[in-house]
């Protein structure tokens, strides 16, 4: 029962014990009725302040001020419209970054109990070191900290085969198969929606699932896109590469994996897939570790005691021969799961974008408290009124409020719209980074109430200063002002003017952070990369980890090059075991003749295993000594060729030709006695992962001497991409079915790739920059011509007394000159202050660099000096006659 | 001839409902109501509605209690009862109304 029903109940009963007590004295049913309505008093008035007093008054005042508040707007559409648009930029954009920001920093992983999971990393010295697979599973069997420890080989991209019952087979390129332990599951926690999960049964026996077969989960978008869900799947089998693969479950909709922004279509155990020299191999990594704490052990505890056991494996190992007390065990949060190249890329990106568009926001919110305490200035004589006639302050300030907040809610609307399109310019801008993007970006809860909050919060922040200011009225002056515009005063004034100074402080922040971000980006593609990247394609290609024995490798290459030469249009082509610009690194330990480590020095270089033909294709340039040749084969004398940096390091500028180094395979390999290396040429420096770093010691082995995978092909051509690409691919498939290629980019591109979180970051600032300036201009344009109006009169006057119009639009001027020099003034030492978050992008420059801020600020300068002539020149053009008889 | 009856002097209204449930314990609004007319013998001119909102503005403040009950006429009826905090007030109205009259009558004494 509503208050409002128990009201009506107790007031009719008292009517009718009133009724009945008349009726006791002699007055008939119906008079009786009429006595005690008349004895009760008005019933409705008594209702009303019955409601009243229960506070019903506030919301009926609330939905009168909304109705009030609608058909004001709708009588100012020019203001409503331009509030709104810069309200729905401003919140748009922060929507939209903060759904980013949410989809790749804040989500939780779909499984049991995430904030238990944490992410097992090993260290020396905070730089990342290796947990070599046996080592894990050393670890995994002696740690007593983690419930689970899994270890997952990531996505790898596979020739998938699915016979069909009827005796069709569909032949599928580019299936993302992501190979985990058999624990994987039960550590994550996740439910199987068909079928069951394979376990650590499943997961043994390398190098033979091709000959019995193995098992696989498929992802529940798979099974829908290929399978139409059909429940029967359980009886199938399909063949991932080569290995027949019975279909054990189905994982659940929503759980994409351990990595964000990925989204494998099946999951396959690690062990049958991986080639023993993964599996066995102490000396390198190709898997990531997740576990889950114990309940009850902390985090901190578990990386100590882990810390602790893998110093002593280490020791047992022997593989380190000392300082195995510099490496400890990592254990970060992992309920957002694994830190993989989107994050790791654009975390910082988008926390900085969000700082941005927060400020344009303010600025938005600036913007439009301007535009209310200028209507604001015109309303003083209804508000004047409406005090007059007994409205309290508060009343009117709730009024204004309201006002703003329909302001905002209708700002958030829109604001809504615009972020829908800003996600996917930004979705866009991601996807040009290294890594594939899977990002669910869909309203959440937790968006739809960021929206909210930013829509209310925004309201207040613009609406609360305006609402104190307009509604401190003396209800005299103003009425006697007239209807009329009123007085508008110093005060209002002064308000409008602070917030255009912060606006101009705020936007020459932003434009100074896209100054020096642009000026960065222009540094870095003027560098010398030390290879010719025009017209070259580059092939990304992903290797069937069982087939990667060195012969077979060695044997697919020769073949897949022989094809591809005879290609028409192919210039010169090439196979490496490194993708240029990939962030993938091998070093190997080295002794080198001649040269004499100090005491603590490890002798560690970066090196590539690469075709002939390799530094023709990337147009290398060779400074000495020949290249290598079809003559460098598998059983030919081990040769190398090294970059000028290793030349000047190792040799100390004399001539490295001739020299002799060997791969210091260490003393707890088994490995055959390393032979030694004959260097045969020196190629210039090149930059090889990124453009940001110094060029390194680098040597190149012919693929034929040193295989270990084929990760790249590379094909100069003088023709369009895609009149190559489907020959190539032909001509793959041909040769082998064990290598896919991932994706084909020009490398002019797979080099701009890497610099994808620095062009992210200078757009954003850029595009608000710009309209942080926009709105300021705005902002700053409404001040002075309302003042100039204000001071019609006044112009008038002085011009009636010979002021000639340069003197008139001087008047103005020295105002706006004022307000921006003081937003400069506020604005510089605040840019410099923050432009430091930006250091980690700049290049060649500093985050104070006097040339960008100087550019900026003179930009700044100008654009609002070029929105305050207008109404400079409009008070110039005043009538003095005119001007006087309006008084 | 009996005086006009007079309207409820602003401020009595809620020491007189008070008063009625400290003497006459639970209440609904009409027992209230007719109480307060009988004690005044026609000299106040109640209109009975107002009771209630000033019941409301006591029950906010905590003076008075209700709970819904069943009437004399076998209705259901919301009864009012005095609280402590209520009683406690109802002692500190009736003496500041002592003096307040004192004073005054005092003050026309004097003339």
């Amino acid at each position: 029962m509503t208050p409002e029903d128990e009201l009506k109940e107790e007031i009719e009963a008292h009517l009718e014990l009133l009724a009945e007590e008349h009726e006791r004295r002699g007055l008939s049913r119906e008079d009786a009725r009429l006595a005690a309505r008349r004895d009760f008093g008005g019933v409705e008035q008594m209702k009303e302040a019955y409601r009243d007093q229960r506070g019903f008054r506030w919301i009926d005042s609330c939905a009168r001020d909304v109705r009030y508040g609608i058909r004001l707007l709708r009588k100012a559409p020019a203001f409503t419209a331009v509030a709104v648009l810069s309200l729905a930029l401003g919140i748009g954009a922060n929507t939209a970054v903060f759904t980013l920001l949410d989809a790749l920093l804040l989500r939780t992983l779909p499984v049991r109990d995430s904030h238990e999971l944490v992410e097992v990393t090993a260290q020396k010295h905070g730089e990342f070191a290796m947990i070599s697979f046996p080592m894990y599973r050393d670890l995994r069997d002696r740690q007593e900290v983690f419930s689970g420890f899994l270890a997952t080989a990531g996505e790898t991209p596979y020739h998938v085969t699915i016979p069909d019952p009827a005796g069709s087979v569909t032949e599928l390129d580019n299936i993302r198969v992501s190979f985990v332990t058999g624990n994987y599951f039960d550590v994550l926690g996740v439910q199987p929606a068909l079928g069951r999960f394979f376990t650590a049964d499943d997961d043994r026996n390398p190098h033979t699932s091709e000959a019995v077969g193995s098992v696989v989960v498929l992802s529940d978008a798979f099974w829908e896109r290929q399978f139409g869900r059909d429940p029967r799947i359980l009886e199938r089998t399909i063949m991932i590469g080569r290995s027949r693969c019975r279909v054990m479950g189905i994982a659940p909709r929503g759980f994409s994996g351990e990595v964000m922004g990925s989204s494998p279509a099946a999951w396959a155990p690690l062990v049958p897939f991986s080639s023993d020299d993964d599996v066995e191999n102490r000396r390198g990594v190709f898997t990531a570790y997740m576990a889950r704490l114990k309940p009850g052990v902390d985090r901190v505890h578990a990386q100590a005691a882990l810390t602790v056991l893998f110093q002593q494996l280490l020791r047992a190992e022997g593989r380190i021969r000392d300082h195995t007390e510099d490496f400890t065990i990592a254990l970060a949060a992992g309920a957002i799961g694994l830190d993989f190249p989107l994050r790791r890329t654009f975390a910082t990106p988008i926390r900085i974008a969000m700082v941005i568009v927060a400020v344009v926001l303010l600025i938005a919110c600036a913007n439009v408290a301007n535009l209310l305490l200028a209507r604001g200035a015109a309303r003083q004589a209804e508000f004047g009124v409406r005090l007059a006639i007994g409205c309290s302050r508060r009343q009117l300030v709730a009024q204004v409020l309201t006002e703003s907040v329909i302001l905002s809610a209708l700002g958030a609307c829109a604001g809504a719209a615009v972020a829908y399109g800003a996600i996917g310019a930004l979705l866009g801008l991601i996807s040009a980074g290294p890594a594939p993007v899977a990002l669910d970006v869909r309203f959440g809860v937790r968006v739809f109430t960021f929206l909210a909050v930013v829509a209310i919060a925004s309201a207040v922040a613009f609406g609360l200063l305006p609402a104190l200011r307009m509604t401190r009225v003396d209800p005299g002056p103003a009425l006697k002002a007239g209807v009329r515009a009123g007085p508008g005063g110093p005060a209002p004034q002064r308000a409008s003017r602070s917030l255009v100074i912060l606006q101009i402080a705020l936007s020459l922040l932003l434009l100074i952070g896209a100054g020096l971000l642009i000026r960065s980006l222009q540094n870095l593609h003027r560098l010398d990369l030390g290879f010719r990247a025009d017209h070259v394609l580059v092939f990304d290609l992903a290797h069937n980890p069982q087939r990667r024995d060195p012969a077979s490798l060695s044997a697919v290459g020769s073949q897949v090059l022989r094809r591809v030469r005879q290609l028409p249009g192919v210039e010169s082509a090439s196979v490496s075991g490194l993708l240029l610009f990939s962030q993938s690194d091998i070093g190997a330990p080295l002794r080198i003749a001649d040269y004499t480590p100090r005491p603590d020095e490890r002798v560690t270089v970066r090196y590539n295993a690469i075709s002939p033909g390799y530094l023709e294709t990337i147009g290398m340039s060779l400074v000495d000594g020949r290249s290598i040749e079809d003559r460098d084969a598998f059983d030919a004398p081990m040769v190398a060729v090294i970059n000028e940096s290793m030349a000047r390091r190792y040799f100390y500028g004399s001539r490295p030709i001739g020299r002799v180094m060997v791969i210091d395979a260490g003393r707890a390999d088994n490995a055959p006695p390393a032979k030694p290396i004959e260097i045969i040429g020196v190629v210039r420096d090149a930059k090889y992962n990124s453009l940001r770093q110094d060029t390194r010691p680098m040597f190149y082995v012919p693929i034929a001497q040193l295989p270990r995978s084929l990760r790249s092909l590379e094909v100069r051509t003088g023709h369009a991409a895609s009149a190559i690409v489907a020959p190539v691919r032909q001509a793959l498939a041909e040769v082998t079915k064990d290598i896919m290629i991932r994706r084909v980019v020009p490398l002019t591109e797979q080099v701009d790739q890497s610099l994808a979180a620095e062009r992210l970051t200078m757009r954003v600032c850029t595009f608000f920059g710009c309209l942080a300036l926009a709105l300021a201009c705005v902002g700053l344009y409404g001040v002075i011509a309302y003042a100039v109006a204000q001071r019609t009169a006044e112009i008038g006057v002085r011009m009636a007394l010979g002021a000639n119009a340069t003197a008139v639009v001087w008047l103005v001027f020295r105002e706006t000159t004022r307000v921006i020099l003081t937003g400069v003034a506020i604005g510089l030492p605040l840019a410099l202050a923050s432009t430091r978050l930006l250091s980690g992008f700049l290049y060649g420059l500093t985050a104070t660099d006097p040339v960008t801020v100087a550019t900026a600020t003179a930009c700044l300068v100008a654009a609002a000096a070029l929105s305050a002539y207008i109404p400079a020149r409009r008070a110039a053009r005043v009538d003095p006659l005119v001007a006087l008889r309006a008084e | 001839m009996s005086p006009a009856p007079s309207d409820v002097p602003y401020g009595t209204l809620d020491l007189m409902i008070l008063k009625t449930l400290n003497s006459l314990g639970a209440q609904h609004g009409y027992g209230i109501a007719r109480r307060i007319e009988q004690v005044a013998r026609g000299l106040l001119a109640l209109n009975q509605g107002t009771i209630y909102p000033a019941l409301l503005r006591l029950e906010q403040k905590g003076w008075i209690g209700c709970e819904w009950g069943t009437s004399e006429n076998n209705r259901r009826a919301k009864f009012y009862a005095i609280t402590r905090a209520g009683k406690k007030q109802l002692a500190a109205k009736e003496e500041t109304w002592a003096r307040t009259v004192a004073m005054v009558k005092l003050l026309l004494e004097d003339q």
